[in-house]
């Protein structure tokens, strides 16, 4: 009995020890996760590693190494850059040791940020509004238009699905939007997207019945067959099992004409401190490496398609490559000469002069003040302390070394 | 001789002044921190601020979409609908399984299954089996206020004093007579008890239920204030969460002092 009882103990505590080990980086989940079984194969990701390297030649790596903890999502198009640069240990050589701290959406990191718990962070949209209104953020750049992965679906039995396109680039008319149920992220881009597209003919949000949740319970409910129209996003919208359920696209993003960006930002504090800071630039070269990577040739991108397809599976959100590969293609990725423009040249508007970069966020905000969820003080705030919240340092170092 | 006991006693006027005090120095000391940006995260709003916002709620729907008065009777109303469904079922079934074992062996290994089951965790199949309507919630919080309704009725009337049951038996009762004219009465206490923990868990659990999906409500005031930076917003909804939370048990308790008034057997 005695043994038997000795037995069962020391089994549990490997089982135990076995679960802790597992779980003892929550920074890194991807690290843990990186010998689960993928389609891709190792040799095919050791190609995509070796394809990255050489471009990665002539940048200086750091004296001493510094450890930088950035926060973003999984399997996101914005993050594509980021990740390869580190998975591929270009990051490490550049003397940069990148924590990953995964977090669902933008509004979670400028939190993080603003709690000192991470250095850099990756945002959509939403994070970018709150970090300016609260200014507790500094915007390093802009990595993409995020406008290709905001969708909202319906049933292909619905008759939305077979209405015509209006004017305003999307299906149905007005009486075929009217007290149409919507379930959609709260607070999202998408609630932008949805608001943006009914005003052009001639509705808004309150003449539809939106239902917010989060984006996990809407899909939940898309294909459990509630609601009647779904607002999806990032790769998602790319995933085939849509189209495969009878899912069609009514709204899509870019076709709508929004424009919704995603960027590299950090906290003031993180910015002034040297090693932090000298990190977090090396980052920025790294991302501008890895883009010239992806758009030297189609092969390339087709490897990063294939790093992402890996990540995806590893993390347990897998996307078959060719929709990965799509989503890619169809993603625009901000130049460094298009950020130097954004962050440096001024524009005038009807708020007065700002960077560029502060205006391309002007008609999302003009959207959410006019649904309340952002005051007119805000976007002033936004407007007064733009020299602080967004800078162009970090993209004139990587031109003054490229 | 019984003696009159005066409306406000010494020792009531000095532990109520105690207790207003406590509360204006905790507010002092949190505008204090907030105000030095002292307190963790820079962004905690002060009293002062969380007041404002209070005020701006009453009259404007920014930033989740809806006045405050909504909010509250919208999270009123499916708290309440989720913790009536609560006493209704449970109660009644932690009694009976409490009094006949049948029932017990046969529910009891369910229900210590479902019973550390986070209330959240039901949400992705609360959409698939309920959708995401008022119902999907009413269930989300049934689901953490019927544990201590089954739990309280089911400790209560299992400690029902032997002796009385016997004399019950001497007299001819049947089980089921004694069961309702002596195990339930003297239960009573006891079921007043989980019904306030339940009443508390159902409120409390209002923000969980809310995220399944929502227009309004003080849990998703909550939510979208926390998405669009609102800390101010975040904080009063987590106050008039609390404050209403208190004058619950505040009533519950004085309606269970009316009710256990004459005492149990």
């Amino acid at each position: 009995m005695k043994k038997l009882l000795a037995v069962l103990l020391v089994t549990v505590m490997l089982v135990c020890g076995c679960g802790t080990s597992g779980d003892s980086d929550g920074a890194d989940s991807t690290e843990a996760k990186d010998e689960a079984a993928v389609s891709i194969s190792e040799e095919e990701l050791s190609e995509v590693w070796d394809s990255v390297k050489p471009y990665f030649e002539g940048i200086d790596a750091l004296d001493e190494e510094v450890t930088i903890r950035y926060g973003d999502g999984v399997g996101y198009q914005l993050s594509v850059p980021i990740y390869v640069a580190w998975k591929s240990g270009a990051l490490k050589e550049l003397g940069v040791n990148l924590e990953w701290y995964p977090s669902a959406s933008g509004p979670l990191r400028v939190e993080a940020i603003a709690a000192d718990e991470i250095d850099l962070f990756g945002t959509g949209f939403g994070g970018i509004a709150i970090g300016c209104a609260q200014g507790s953020i500094k915007m390093l750049n802009y990595i993409n238009d995020d406008s290709v992965v905001q969708k909202f679906y319906v049933k292909k039995d619905d008759p939305l699905a077979a209405a015509d396109y209006n004017k305003a680039g999307f299906r149905g008319s007005k009486e075929d939007w009217k007290g149409r149920e919507v379930y959609m992220q709260s607070g999202s881009t998408l609630q932008y997207l949805l608001g943006d597209s009914l005003s052009k003919i001639g509705l808004s949000l309150q003449d539809v019945t939106p239902v917010y949740m989060d984006q996990p319970n809407v899909n939940a409910a898309m294909f459990a067959g509630k609601g009647e129209t779904w607002g999806v996003w990032n790769f998602q919208c790319y995933d085939a099992t849509l189209e495969e359920e009878g899912f069609v696209p009514v709204i899509e993003g870019y076709d709508v004409g929004i424009n919704l960006v995603t960027g590299y930002g950090t906290s003031e504090k993180a910015w002034s401190d040297p090693s932090i800071r000298a990190g977090i630039e090396k980052i920025l070269e790294a991302h501008y490496a890895i883009l010239d990577w992806m758009m030297d040739s189609d092969e390339n991108m087709e490897f990063a398609a294939k790093a992402l397809t890996y990540w995806g599976e590893a993390e347990g959100t897998a996307v078959p490559y060719e929709e990965n590969l799509a989503y890619l293609q169809e993603t625009h990725y901000y130049t460094l000469e298009e950020n130097h423009e954004y962050f440096t040249e001024t524009v005038e508007n009807n708020y007065g002069t700002m960077f560029k970069a502060l205006d391309m966020a002007m008609g999302a905000m003009d959207f959410y003040i006019s649904q309340g969820n952002y005051q007119e003080s805000d976007r002033k705030y936004m407007i007064e302390h733009q020299e602080d919240l967004f800078t162009a340092e970090g993209l004139e170092y990587v031109n003054s070394v490229r | 001789m019984k003696v009159k006991r005066k409306f406000f006693e010494k020792n009531d006027l000095k532990y109520t002044l105690m207790t207003v005090l406590t509360f204006v120095v905790f507010l002092m000391l949190w505008q204090v921190l907030a105000m030095n940006n002292l307190i963790v995260g820079e962004y905690t709003p002060s009293p002062s601020e969380v007041l404002e916002a209070f005020i701006f709620k009453i009259y404007n729907v920014g930033p989740d979409g809806n006045l405050l008065i909504t909010n509250i009777l919208t999270s009123l109303q499916i708290s309440m609908s989720g913790f009536v469904l609560a006493v209704i079922i449970g109660v009644p079934l932690g009694l009976l399984m409490g009094w006949y074992r049948l029932l017990d062996r046969f529910v009891r290994p369910i229900f210590e299954i479902i019973r550390p089951i986070p209330a959240v965790s039901w949400i992705p199949l609360m959409i698939v089996w309920i959708g995401v309507g008022t119902e999907a919630k009413a269930v989300i919080i049934f689901l953490t206020a019927f544990i201590p309704c089954v739990l309280n009725s089911y400790t209560g009337i299992r400690q029902t004093s032997q002796a009385l049951i016997n004399v019950a038996k001497v007299y001819g009762a049947s089980n089921f007579y004694t069961f309702l004219h002596v195990g339930v009465p003297s239960t009573v206490p006891m079921i007043f008890a989980g019904m306030r923990i339940a009443l508390a868990s159902s409120w409390s659990c209002l923000v969980a239920a809310e995220m399944l999906a929502a227009s309004a409500g003080l849990g998703y005031m909550i939510n979208m204030g926390r998405n669009f930076g609102r800390a101010d917003v975040v904080v009063l909804g987590m106050i008039i969460i609390g404050f209403i939370g208190y004058i619950f048990t505040t009533v519950f308790t004085v309606i269970e002092k009316i009710v256990v008034r004459g005492g149990t057997i």
